[in-house]
């Protein structure tokens, strides 16, 4: 254990559709981490791409305040070579020429890295990649589990592989539908994917660009939407009686299950806007919003004990299976007239890392518990990570 | 442009008047009562500060609606006349202290008021200086914008007309990234050549195969400025109005100027014309190319390649049959109103010409949303319906938008407006005709500001609209709070233009 804090920088903001989504969770994060053993260090990442830190950023004022507030914001440099430390200050930047210039003394040591960033970037192994070239630690699932698990198809087919139920589905390729809009339909209506159906994007987050289908105008309109974002669509077959079941994960030496939730509305998927913009996201109990004032039924007496028990266990085997880490969130898709589970998705960083899931729990755990639990365990990650041989490069030149 | 600048000043007689007056005064009292001159000019300078503070500051967001942003251009404009300015400065403080004791009265009013009074003329003065040296930094970018557009060899779609430039090009551009290849254009309605130019040398790239440029024009000449610096392999004219007719002069020079486009395309080229509009239709036919194609609603004539029928609409959007090459796709969008389905409908003829498969198009138009303020759908809290229209107001455009406001279900139909602008001599007839069909539509008329009142007034007694139900207010900020105070649910209003500051908020000097 070591003798002195632990230097943090939290990682939020982005180039992602999440991007204020992600502020919310970090500022959560922030305030609940314990300070007598961390040093933290706020890194907002902007809807640009740049790095920027300051004193204020640990108050949602700040951000109330953007972009004009980023003017007093002191700009960050990450370099991806292993011996990077920490973060250093850019005291000048020319973008004529994209050139910069960095302050003297201005090293801002960094022991791990918390990302808090939803989406695009954050939870599809962009940054996990940038941490893994610059070898040093971080929390949350690694580069590998972050891309699997953020490509809904591939995390289905492993979940598959491993007898975890699925919805029927097919992915479609957004060039195979350019090439064969007029004959595409037919190949997609096979097997079990019939109508109704649900499209969504395959590599995007938290339910953005959900699309439903009732018939074949509607299925290559929605295909056509969600070929906008992004280049890969997954079509199901959307379950109309349903009841929605979310259970978060976390310890991948040994996953913890969290209590169970029902997200109210789960008579219907919910989309981007129900979860993060509803109204009564605005009276919830988090005064910073976000996914933790959704409103919701935690533990309901109404679904029995085994029905929780089954979930709970799906869900760690799910978090194993796919190489998880840090604290995730998995959704489950419950057929209400056939009362099959059926894994849905899994958020490899969940909005508010669900700690409203962990608070109800049994035996509660507050956020700085998990916090804490999820920086050791990226320390410990990378020690276990050090302990493997790195062969050296093979000579070829000779 | 420091012409234009004179004459609005002159127009709308914007010289100095309050702190003119305020150094009258001072400059008399202190020629009859110079003992004590130093306490009133403490005064008057207290009264130029209450005065300065609370006028509305352009650089201040809150007090208008488009603040004034300073540029590199602008601050040196303002840097040269702030330099100039010491010259009369230091000769108005010579001439004071010199004869000020003799001449007292004289002294300390004529050399003020002609300070303030000469400002504007130094900004245009300033302005005119850097002019030479503008225009060369202005070639600069221009020529490394046309070299960057030749190496790229990107295959160039311009687009103009009166209006629905914006529009077309902003469908247009989703359905070719979509469905042919990545399209590079500029945002929004960036269409001057400095704008234009500006985002070629900052955002064209490798990737792009496809360009659309939409092509602005105030004068003859501009249009084939911007075919030099993209020249077009294909062209649409969405429509040739009566916009800006003020700046034309004519609409013949209107016209000459729109054709400047389908005159610098390739004898291959691609020509998609607005077939409703009878000046579009002539410029097709005196600009023969490789493909022209008209669009359109009215093909009673038969020789429209793609027009549009059966077009029914509610609040949930539209639902039309588009017709192209023999065959017929059934279409819905959010989008409302004639003005815009046709604008849908030329990208539409586009991309088909380039070769995207038009139901794969079809497809895409189902997806497309209602553009910022372009007769925008917003269902409000109250149960009332907003219909947003104040990005830009043509007689063309604001008839179909009374056409959607009388089509829904509702209770009151509500309109707001300052009326047209830039139609010039033609302006008080077309903001007449459109409030009489707005009084035989509407239940309540706000008519915001000054410039169009009369026309407005007078053509909403003639659709016969109660006069009671008329209100005549002083800007856009007051009429919403004014109908915060009256709207009821199943209201239906309909915002139509929204006037820059210069027109709706005069500052009084």
């Amino acid at each position: 254990m070591v003798a002195r804090k632990i230097n943090i920088a939290v990682l939020f903001g982005g180039r992602s559709s999440e991007h204020e989504i992600s502020i919310l969770t970090a500022l959560q994060f922030i305030s609940a981490v314990d300070t007598k053993k961390y040093e933290i260090t706020p890194v907002y990442i902007s809807s640009k791409g740049k790095w920027y830190t300051h004193s204020e950023m640990f108050s949602s004022a700040f951000f109330k305040a953007l972009p004009g507030s980023l003017k007093k914001a002191e700009e960050l440099l990450f370099l991806p070579h292993p011996g990077t430390k920490g973060l250093l200050k850019v005291s000048s930047r020319t973008e004529k020429d994209s050139s910069y210039s960095i302050e003297q003394n201005g090293f801002i040591p960094i022991d791990v890295y918390v990302p808090a960033l939803h989406g695009t970037h954050g939870e599809d192994g962009a940054i996990q990649g940038l941490f893994e070239l610059a070898n040093v630690m971080y929390t949350g699932s690694d580069l590998r589990s972050s891309a699997i698990t953020m490509n809904k198809w591939a995390a289905k087919v492993i979940a598959s592989s491993n007898n975890i139920p699925v919805l029927p589905g097919i992915v479609v390729h957004k060039k195979d539908f350019h090439q064969h809009f007029d004959t595409i339909v037919p190949e997609i209506l096979k097997e079990d994917v019939q109508f109704p159906l649900i499209i969504k994007p395959c590599n995007l987050g938290s339910s953005v660009g959900l699309n439903f289908a009732n018939n074949e105008v509607e299925l290559l309109q929605a295909l056509t939407a969600v070929f906008k974002l992004d280049a890969e669509a997954l079509v199901e077959k959307r379950v109309t009686n349903i009841r929605e079941i979310n259970v978060a994960v976390h310890n991948s030496a040994d996953p913890i299950a969290s209590v169970i939730e029902v997200p109210l509305n789960a008579s219907e998927l919910l989309t981007y806007e129900k979860k993060y913009m509803s109204e009564s996201g605005k009276t919830g109990k988090s005064a910073l919003g976000g996914m933790a004032s959704l409103k919701r039924k935690i533990d309901p007496p109404e679904i029995t004990p085994e029905r929780k028990k089954e979930a709970r266990e799906l869900a760690c085997k799910i978090y194993s299976k796919l190489g998880c880490g840090g604290a995730v969130r998995i959704d489950f898709i419950v057929d209400m007239d056939t009362d099959i589970f059926y894994f849905n998705e899994l958020n490899s960083l969940p909005g508010s890392f669900s700690y409203y899931l962990w608070a109800d729990s049994h035996p509660p755990l507050l956020m700085t518990e998990i916090a804490d639990r999820i920086i050791q365990e990226a320390i410990t990650r990378f020690g276990e990570k050090s302990t493997l041989k790195r062969i050296l490069p093979f000579r070829a030149l000779r | 442009m420091n012409a234009r600048y004179l004459g609005w000043i002159a127009r709308n007689k914007m010289f100095d008047r309050k702190l003119s007056i305020a150094f009258l005064v001072f400059g008399l009292l202190a020629g009859f009562l110079p003992q004590i001159s130093a306490v009133l000019l403490l005064l008057t300078a207290l009264v130029v500060f209450v005065i300065v503070q609370t006028e509305k500051n352009p650089l201040n967001k809150k007090d208008v609606k488009k603040g004034l942003v300073l540029t590199n251009r602008v601050k040196r404009i303002r840097n040269l006349a702030w330099a100039l300015y010491i010259i009369p400065a230091a000769l108005s403080l010579v001439f004071v202290l010199m004869w000020g004791k003799a001449y007292p009265a004289c002294n300390y009013i004529l050399p003020q008021i002609l300070l303030f009074q000469i400002v504007p003329l130094y900004i245009v003065g300033s302005n005119f200086l850097l002019s030479g040296q503008e225009k060369s930094v202005q070639n600069y970018f221009l020529n490394d914008a046309k070299r960057i557009m030749g190496e790229n060899g990107t295959y160039n779609v311009g687009i103009t007309g009166s209006y629905g430039k914006t529009s077309t090009k902003m469908v247009l551009v989703e359905i070719m990234n979509q469905t042919l290849a990545p399209t590079f254009s500029p945002p929004k309605s960036i269409n001057t050549l400095m704008g234009v130019t500006a985002w070629i040398r900052n955002h064209l790239d490798l990737f792009h195969q496809y360009a659309i440029c939409e092509m602005g024009a105030y004068k003859r000449g501009s249009i084939e400025k911007m075919c030099e610096l993209v020249p077009p392999h294909a062209g649409i004219v969405t429509r040739i109005g009566i916009a800006h007719l003020e700046r034309y002069g004519s609409q013949e020079n209107i016209f000459q100027a729109k054709s400047e486009l389908p005159r610098a395309l390739p004898d291959d080229g691609i020509l998609v014309c607005n077939g409703d509009d009878l000046l579009c239709r002539r410029t097709s036919e005196e600009n023969p190319k490789g493909q022209n194609l008209l669009y359109g609603f009215d093909n009673s004539k038969g020789d429209l390649n793609a027009y549009i029928s059966d077009l029914e609409y509610d609040k949930s959007g539209s639902r039309f049959k588009i017709h192209y090459e023999g065959k017929s796709y059934d279409a819905t969008c959010k989008i409302l109103g004639k003005p815009l389905l046709s604008n849908i409908l030329a990208s539409f003829a586009m991309a088909c010409a380039l070769g995207a498969n038009p139901a794969h198009v079809v497809s895409l138009i189902g997806t497309l949303k209602a553009y910022d303020n372009r007769l925008e759908l917003k269902e409000v809290n109250d149960g009332t319906i907003e219909l947003h229209d104040a990005y830009n107001s043509n007689p063309s455009g604001f008839g179909a938008a009374l056409d959607v406001l009388n089509g829904l279900k509702g209770q009151r139909k509500i309109l707001i407006t300052p009326g047209m602008v830039e139609l010039g001599d033609r302006e008080f007839e077309e903001n007449f005709k459109i409030a009489e069909k707005a009084g035989s539509i509407c239940d309540l008329v706000y008519v915001i500001g000054e410039t169009n009142k009369k026309a407005l007034t007078e053509g909403l007694a003639k659709g016969n609209i109660p006069k009671e139900n008329v209100v005549c207010i002083r800007n856009m900020k007051t009429a919403f709070v004014e109908l915060q105070k009256i709207r009821n649910k199943g209201d239906i209003i309909l915002i139509e233009n929204d006037l820059p500051d210069i027109y709706e908020n005069l500052i009084t000097l």
